[in-house]
């Protein structure tokens, strides 16, 4: 047996991997007694064993050599992670809920639109997957009142991000109870890209070119899976609607306790920059605590990132049906103008989803991997992405550049 | 895909004093891995401060400190291998000889020359190093500064049956990359 043979030969013979546990004491006592008793009757494996010995402490030699010149004091280095978490703790406390910041903020003017660009991008991802959430059914199977939905294009719809999402979850909140419960993400936090490939349940895609100035280090994060339940309440729901004015409201009796739910499977965000360290925490929570865990901007080279989510599937599952929930929305007199436009501009018959996108931004309809998509561009953030469905997977791309041409490319090479 | 009912952990960090003893326990070793791949002092700090601060933010579910061990090892070499990564995307072994020779000469005025040499072999083996498949260079890494099979296999998630072999696998991989490129620099 040698370095090049090494599987067992036979029962007894032992293959490199027992030679290497029993040079590092791992094997059990009863399997060390049986190793030794073999290397003492087998000239073959006991010169295997010589030659692990040696070619071994060659490795692990070479290696030490690596090592740092000098001991370092842990207290300077605590000291320092002290004063990082006490500011991070004095700025969590001042985090405006998405969009983060408006165009007035005067900030560094590199980092400020920087951060601006990551604080829509969270808004559209967090808003893309919210307004599939107020999805009517497409496929309903009228007798079940139940419903599948797969998103089939995206068309853009602009919108004030600030009142949108106030508007959105003010009424869930007030319409009823909702419960989320995540699943666990295989515990992984830092997850390598064979892990992200076993946790999510389609084949993870790549991009093989990137804008100009985006690094190759690639920081992946897992969107855990989850299940969303509403239950909309009847007596909540008039409470509220007598707090603001809108009495008049009527509120169709299937309504009351009627339950809806958004099933999430597994997917993943992945980072592209020239940072040396990856963005602190994983997607294992709310999506959208995107801004406040993974989304802080790295101060190197242009950044580029990449979410595969597979499209929500959205079920109702008491005694009313989407479309009810759909048009009681419809009959708030004080619903936002967005979010009535919104609900108004499904196109159940085509799956077409509308995705608010904020008024500055530049929209164009584009075709990516034969699929259609939108491009969105802002001149003055310094930012653009492009987001398309397909195959059931939600794909969005966003980047530190604003060259249509680029991020088309980029979203094309996926593969 | 399990439920969000995890068993309770043993080892937590409810208070900012267990932080500190683990930050004051493992940092050399998580600092001491960083090093191993970037060879610069500053990187490897603000990586070992980066796992500390994950390790703070989101302490792992280890119901023991092997687990908790392994856990902040997987962490920093998972952030180093990637460092490594795109320090030799960056530059060429040669300029990374050029930099640590400028490092050692800093650090050790006294004996430059041995500083340069030290350094450029410390090049020439992350050079090795990062050439290798990312779990070969996980499992060396990890076996370097003293983590047991079962820690090997906690960190990296495989049984910890299967460690001796695939450390036999990656220890030769690695010399047999490794007198490639002695052979080659010597016939250049």
């Amino acid at each position: 047996m040698n370095e090049s043979q090494p599987q067992k030969v036979n029962d007894r013979c032992l293959d490199m991997g027992h030679l290497v546990s029993l040079r590092d004491n791992e094997l059990t006592a009863a399997e060390q007694a049986r190793a030794e008793a073999h290397l003492a009757e087998c000239a073959d494996c006991a010169a295997d064993e010589r030659s692990v010995a040696t070619s071994s402490r060659e490795v692990y030699e070479l290696l030490a050599t690596l090592d740092a010149p000098a001991n370092v004091d842990p207290k300077v280095a605590l000291a320092d992670v002290q004063t990082k978490l006490h500011t991070e703790s004095q700025t969590k406390s001042r985090i405006i809920p998405l969009p983060i910041v408006s165009r007035s903020e005067k900030m560094p003017l590199f980092e400020g639109k920087r951060r601006r660009g990551y604080a829509w991008l969270t808004a559209a991802v967090a808003a893309a997957l919210l307004a599939v959430l107020l999805l009517p059914n497409a496929g309903v199977l009228a007798d079940q009142f139940l419903s599948l939905f797969r998103v089939q294009q995206f068309q853009p719809v602009s919108i004030n991000p600030q009142t949108f999402r106030f508007d959105l979850m003010t009424n869930f909140r007030s319409f009823g109870d909702m419960q989320v419960q995540y699943n666990d993400g295989a515990g992984v936090t830092d997850p390598t890209q064979s892990q992200v490939q076993q946790a999510i349940h389609f084949s993870l895609l790549l991009p093989s070119h990137l804008p100009p100035g985006v690094g190759q280090m690639k920081h992946f994060f897992l969107v855990q899976s989850g299940q969303g339940t509403f239950t909309f309440s009847a007596a909540q729901t008039r409470a509220y609607l007598a707090s603001t004015g809108q009495s008049n409201v009527h509120i169709p009796d299937q309504l009351d306790g009627a339950t809806f739910t958004i099933t999430v499977d597994p997917g993943f965000v992945a980072n592209y920059s020239d940072c040396s360290q990856g963005k602190t925490g994983s997607l294992n929570k709310k999506i959208t605590s995107l801004s406040e865990t993974t989304l802080a901007p790295c101060n190197k080279g242009s950044m580029f990132y990449l979410a595969e989510i597979p499209s929500p599937v959205l079920k109702a599952t008491g005694k009313a049906s989407l479309k009810d929930l759909r048009d009681f929305l419809l009959s708030l007199p004080k619903l936002s103008p967005e979010m009535h436009s919104m609900l108004q501009q499904l196109d159940l018959e085509k799956g077409v989803v509308p995705l608010p996108v904020p008024t500055e931004f530049q929209t164009q309809q584009v075709t990516v991997h034969g699929a259609q998509g939108v491009l969105l561009v802002d001149d003055s953030l310094k930012a653009g992405g492009e987001i398309w469905q397909a195959g059931g997977i939600i794909y969005m791309i966003a980047t530190t550049t604003t060259s249509g041409t680029e991020i088309q490319d980029t979203a094309n090479s996926l593969q | 895909m399990s439920s969000n009912t995890r068993k309770t952990p043993l080892v937590t960090l409810h208070d900012e004093q267990s932080f500190e003893a683990a930050f004051t326990r493992y940092y050399a070793l998580v600092y001491q891995l960083a090093y191993r791949c970037t060879g610069r002092h500053d990187e490897a700090d603000d990586i070992a401060q980066e796992v500390f601060l994950r390790f703070y933010h989101m302490p792992p579910h280890a119901r023991s400190e092997g687990e908790q061990r392994a856990w902040l090892c997987r962490v920093a070499t998972n952030l180093s291998l990637n460092a490594l990564r795109t320090q030799q995307h960056r530059t060429h072994y040669e300029e990374q000889a050029g930099q640590v020779k400028q490092q050692g000469t800093d650090e050790d005025a006294a004996n430059p020359e041995q500083q340069v040499l030290a350094g450029e072999q410390a090049a020439f083996i992350r050079a090795v190093l990062a050439e290798l498949p990312e779990r070969q260079q996980t499992y060396l890494l990890l076996r370097s500064v003293g983590l047991s099979y079962r820690e090997i296999a906690q960190a990296t998630g495989v049984a910890p049956a299967s460690v001796g072999s695939l450390l036999a696998r990656a220890e030769r991989e690695f010399r047999r990359r490794y007198h490639e490129r002695v052979t080659a620099s010597k016939s250049e």
